[in-house]
């Protein structure tokens, strides 16, 4: 099949999952549009958590592989990319302090999927507004911000620094996101007390 | 006390970030001008002509600026009612929602236009998800807003 081709049906595959993640769907008939929009929110969590589970399994696998040299899928050894044109086969081969710095970023990455996947959960359990799901948003802002001040770290020992301040700006966007939803929970905790 | 204080921080803040998304929007309608620049030097006679390549990558890169300009736009809205102080309202989560679905379109349109450069032009492929990444968090939020709303409207409901 030629590329084009390809590209075309898996646009049109992408946008018939995003139509149907949109428009859920004939079996929510009957329901009542709350119960609806929550079971939306409740299926669209599920898959995110799948994705972030498998995401978080092949990271994990990755970072094991890179460290005790075994192959990573169709590679012949696992690779870790520091920086643009900074890849290392095997920690032996990294600078002095640059694989805790690696690790350490590595390790805040697996605190922020676990933390992501701990809201979604609260999502699918049907959880919207609580003090935690303020706190695990708030997490993933300050993780961003950690993050590009590791990631500063680790490009200032190269000569060509090639660093974004765009994760900073989505992390105080989210750290922003939670204060709205702050304002949500508090809604809902002052409609539970008049109830 | 904290309650009022968060408002506060909120209002403060969409203030910011609206002022910010207005630079945006003259950003976008100047980047729409400045892309059909090309097209004005074949209008004037004994103006040079324009290649294909140029002429699909400018009427493009046109059409792409409007659907940054609606997705500006749509968040611009969504951050004056904030500025406004209506978190929670059905105008503001509409606008949030539509920013989200214009940025699914934005994403999609991207896809086409480098894919059928890369089929007439040989050009090579560089597409992002960055977009329906957004667009998809965009939409989330936006649900969960909703959820919000309707809280709001029981509680005005019930006082």
């Amino acid at each position: 099949m030629h590329g084009f081709a390809i590209l075309l049906l898996f646009l049109g595959l992408i946008a018939f999952a995003v139509f149907r993640f949109l428009h859920l769907r004939p079996a929510a008939k009957g329901l009542k549009p709350a119960a609806v929009r929550l079971s939306r929110i409740q299926t669209a969590s599920w898959w995110i958590q799948v994705a972030i589970g498998f995401s978080f399994l092949v990271g994990v696998y990755a970072l094991v592989s890179f460290l005790c040299g075994w192959p990573f899928f169709s590679e012949h050894q696992a690779r870790m990319v520091v920086g643009p044109g900074h890849v290392y086969t095997s920690p032996a081969e990294m600078p002095d302090g640059l694989l805790a710095l690696a690790l350490v970023k590595t390790g805040l990455a697996f605190a922020a999927m676990a933390v992501l996947f701990a809201l979604f959960n609260l999502y699918w359990r049907g959880i919207l507004f609580s003090a935690r799901n303020v706190l695990y948003i708030r997490f993933q802002g300050y993780y961003l911000i950690l993050s590009f001040i590791v990631d500063y770290q680790i490009q200032s020992r190269f000569h060509d620094m090639d660093l974004s301040t765009t994760p900073v700006f989505i992390g105080l966007i989210i750290i922003f996101l939670a204060w709205i939803m702050d304002e949500g929970r508090k809604i809902q905790e002052e409609q539970e007390l008049t109830v | 006390m904290k309650n009022f204080q968060n408002k506060a921080k909120i209002i403060n803040v969409s203030k910011v970030i609206r002022a910010i998304l207005y630079a945006g929007l003259c950003l976008w309608i100047f980047a729409f001008f400045a892309s059909l620049v090309p097209f004005s030097f074949c209008i004037f006679p004994g103006g040079s002509q324009i290649h294909p390549i140029q002429a699909y990558a400018s009427s493009g890169s046109a059409l792409m600026c409007v659907f940054y300009f609606l997705v500006n736009l749509k968040l611009f809205h969504f951050f004056e009612r904030l500025k406004n102080g209506c978190l929670f309202d059905m105008q503001t989560v509409g606008c949030l929602d539509a920013a989200g679905k214009w940025c699914i379109l934005l994403w999609f349109y991207d896809g086409l236009f480098y894919g059928i450069r890369t089929l007439c032009f040989q050009v090579k492929m560089n597409w992002e998800f960055g977009s329906l990444f957004s667009a998809l968090t965009l939409i989330f939020v936006a649900w969960l807003s909703k959820e919000a709303q309707e809280l709001q409207e029981e509680q005005q409901l019930t006082v």
